[in-house]
């Protein structure tokens, strides 16, 4: 049996990686916003800074996230 | 009598936080309202007017900034219900200035978007055109005119530029609707058509309204529809027909104006070099600022040089215009015969009032260093490194703005609670948010302290002083997580905030905001405190006793003030207090800085001398009825933890009972913190004297 690899999210991606928004989750009044901040599949974010929350960088805009809502933001990195 | 101009057209000045909104409101109206380098500084609409490039009047109004008109928290609600013409008394504006961040087209462009969607004419202000050259961004100002169908302005709004031809852009004769928007699938369009011929209203806005009533969440649907159970059920049947043809009613919208957006962008926007993913100065800074311990070590240690500034800077002003203040007390009571008119001149106004307007320095000092936090972009990382702690009492960082902003007065802080999304957690943010020191705790410090450790360091005094805020601080978390726990219940909420980037203050415009802040403390000095210090010593000087001989101590103890000193003494001597302390808590009710002032009339009624002391010595001196003295260290303590927490500031009490829109809200703020007041000096002193202090 294959080994059952966790979803990489926002808030356990590594610090300075470079990630790629696979899913942020439908109809979550919280993912609405994020959403509408340009946080949409595909588009590329960069994880700054980590600690109670997690800073990161969209287009531009350096974004600060508390860790629960970085987990409704799924991941993958991104190979530039 | 001149009539005012007819207004040719009215403007909305709208778009994303911390674009520039109010700079270029302020530029074309002359007025001066408050900009900074920090999301939410404006949270309610502002109407000015201006001239057009032909004489025309016109209205501008300042909207707060909000990110989509699928608004989430009361300040954003103001742009949203400005724009679709919901406001009682405010007609829908004629045009929208769209203001912009040019180096972040990308993002901005949404809310232009939805801006298109609502058939008002727009005019593009894309500010910050240097910022975009800096880091290699090339704008085809055609190409994007064209694909947005309207005019676009590059502007530097912070040195002046672009505004001409902005005021140009406004004056023409006809502005055009844009036939440019994007194109949302079609069976969405079908239902949002559909939907419009239910609602009333201008044919744009009812566009609109249908399509925020679409993909609003169930939450909120409700309240948006205001019980109208027909429409109710028609929304729920419309969003069961999108779902089954695969759409979500809210993705599908704001992916389809992204799309749109993508393509502006592309044909419009040239990168030169890498893409915008290598760290920043910015970031560099972050890495200290919002980092787990040097970020907190960065915060105390700018609290702490605030701190050691308003002392050490502010001394020599301060002694002056103590010395100013106590030479025309000496000129003025040698110049009037004795009497009640010179008590009343130099005890009641003379020395009620510039006991007051000598801490004006630190005041000043104060509002220096919070400007320099506000346009530097910091107070956003602030937020961030206290959300850990935030979060612990069930709050998020979001609600540390706004009580920093309390550190200045409480009145802009509580109105700044209403970038708070959730409403349990803004009542909660507006309960505590008196609780950090504002200004006009200073004097009642600053006093303290110097009979505390009349011969300390500076460091030591503003070690005392930075304990006091801490202290409030930490009262604030506490009281927020009970209430969080009691009264004000709801989920804690998640952090979203966005940091903006680092930008050297502009101190023309923090110098102009300091003197803005002492007209109005000299104001406030001229009218509420001289009003309070009448009266007080109308209070503290009637009736008089029958002896003729009485001293002036009894004089004071036969006064209608003395009285209601007396009458309090058992409910405050527990905590180390006398009846003349009572008479300056009862008399700082209404303001707390009142209670130096009527420290200084009580003394001065009382020693009837012409030489009128400094009221630091006269305090000094003051003795009980055993020889002992009444401000005691422990004493000094009491006080200034009693002030921390208390209420004492009508104008606050106004302010709550407005943005709560009840009495009960107010009065609560009124009673837990008097009792917290209370319990708070009582620990202290009678803790204090337990440890065997005095």
């Amino acid at each position: 049996m294959l080994p059952v690899v966790p979803k990489l999210t926002l808030s356990t991606a590594k610090c300075g990686e470079k990630l790629r928004v696979r899913h942020i989750c439908p109809n979550c009044p919280h993912c609405a916003r994020l959403r509408e901040l340009g946080f949409r599949d595909h588009v590329v974010v960069k994880k700054i800074a980590d600690g109670a929350a997690v800073i990161c960088l969209l287009m531009g805009t350096r974004l600060a996230l508390g860790r629960e809502l970085c987990d409704h933001v799924e991941v993958e990195r991104f190979a530039a | 009598m001149a009539e005012a101009p007819q207004i040719f057209r009215r403007i909305a000045i709208a778009g994303n936080p911390n674009t520039g909104k109010s700079t270029i409101f302020n530029a074309l109206t002359g007025l001066r309202q408050k900009v900074g380098n920090y999301p939410g500084v404006t949270v309610e609409k502002k109407t000015g007017r201006f001239f057009g490039s032909h004489g025309e009047a016109m209205e501008l109004l300042d909207l707060p900034g909000s990110y989509s008109l699928q608004v989430r928290s009361p300040d954003e609600a103001v742009s949203r219900d400005v724009l679709l013409g919901r406001v009682p008394g405010t007609p829908r504006p004629d045009a929208i200035i769209a203001v912009l961040d040019a180096s972040n087209l990308d993002r901005h462009l949404y809310l232009v978007a939805q801006f298109l969607e609502l058939d008002i004419p727009v005019i593009v202000a894309l500010n910050m055109v240097d910022v975009a050259e800096k880091r290699g961004l090339t704008i085809d100002l055609l190409g994007l005119k064209n694909s947005l169908g309207v005019p676009v302005i590059p502007m530097v709004a912070s040195r002046g530029q672009g505004l001409i031809e902005l005021k140009q852009a406004l004056s023409r004769a006809t502005l055009q609707v844009s036939d440019q928007r994007a194109q949302l699938p079609i069976v969405l369009e079908r239902e949002v058509a559909a939907l419009s011929r239910m609602l009333k209203g201008h044919a744009g806005s009812v566009r609109s309204e249908a399509m925020l009533l679409l993909s609003l969440e169930d939450d909120r649907l409700a309240a948006e529809a205001k019980g109208d159970s027909t429409l109710l059920t028609e929304i729920h049947a419309a969003r069961e027909r999108l779902k089954l043809s695969g759409l979500d009613p809210i993705a599908a919208p704001v992916d389809a104006r992204y799309a749109w957006v993508s393509e502006v962008c592309a044909s419009t926007v040239h990168r030169q070099g890498e893409d915008s993913h290598g760290l920043t100065f910015s970031d560099h800074i972050d890495q200290i600022l919002t980092h787990k311990l040097w970020g907190w070590l960065a915060f105390v240690g700018m609290m702490a040089l605030m701190f050691v500034c308003i002392f050490v800077v502010a001394q020599a002003p301060m002694d002056w215009i103590r010395a100013a203040m106590q030479a025309v007390a000496k000129w003025t009571g040698a110049h009037l015969p004795p009497g009640d008119l010179r008590s009343l001149v130099v005890d009641g106004v003379i020395v009620g009032v510039g006991n007051v307007v000598v801490f004006l320095p630190q005041i000043l000092i104060l509002f220096f260093f919070l400007g320099l936090l506000e346009d530097s972009g910091y107070m956003a990382r602030a937020a961030f490194i206290m959300d850990r702690l935030m979060s612990r009492v069930g709050l998020h960082g979001k609600s540390f703005v706004p009580l920093l902003s309390s550190f200045a007065c409480a009145i802009p802080g509580i109105m700044a609670t209403r970038t708070i999304e959730n409403r349990n957690d803004r009542f909660v943010t507006i309960l505590v948010a008196p609780l950090m020191s504002c200004s006009a705790r200073l004097p009642v410090y600053a006093i303290m302290i110097a009979l505390l450790m009349p011969a300390s360091n500076v460091w030591s005094k503003a070690g005392v002083m930075l304990c006091m805020y801490l202290i409030g601080v930490i009262a604030a978390f506490v009281m927020a997580g009970l209430f969080k726990k009691t009264i004000l219940r709801s989920e804690t909420p998640m952090l979203l905030l966005e940091l903006p980037p680092y930008r050297a203050p502009v101190f023309r415009g923090i110098v102009q905001r300091m003197w803005e802040r002492a007209v109005v403390f000299i104001r406030r000095a001229g009218t509420v405190i001289l009003a309070l210090s009448v009266l007080l010593w109308a209070l503290l000087s009637f009736p008089k006793p029958t002896e003729p001989d009485a001293t002036q101590s009894e004089i004071l103890s036969h006064s209608i003030g003395g009285r209601m000193g007396h009458a309090i003494e058992p409910v405050i001597a527990p905590l180390g207090y006398d009846w003349k302390i009572g008479i300056g808590l009862v008399a700082s009710f209404a303001a707390r800085e009142v209670f130096v002032s009527t420290m200084g009339q009580i003394y001065n009624i009382e020693d009837a001398k012409e030489d009128n002391e400094d009221l630091r010595t006269q305090m000094r001196d003051e003795r009980r009825a055993d020889g002992t003295p009444v401000f005691t260290p422990l004493t000094c303590l009491s006080i200034m933890v009693f002030y921390v927490l208390a209420m004492q500031c009508l104008s606050t009490v106004a302010i709550v009972r407005r943005e709560t829109n009840s009495w009960r809200w107010p009065l609560f703020q009124i009673a837990y913190m008097t009792a917290l007041a209370w319990i708070g000096a009582f620990v202290v002193y009678q803790g204090g004297h337990l440890l065997g202090f005095r």
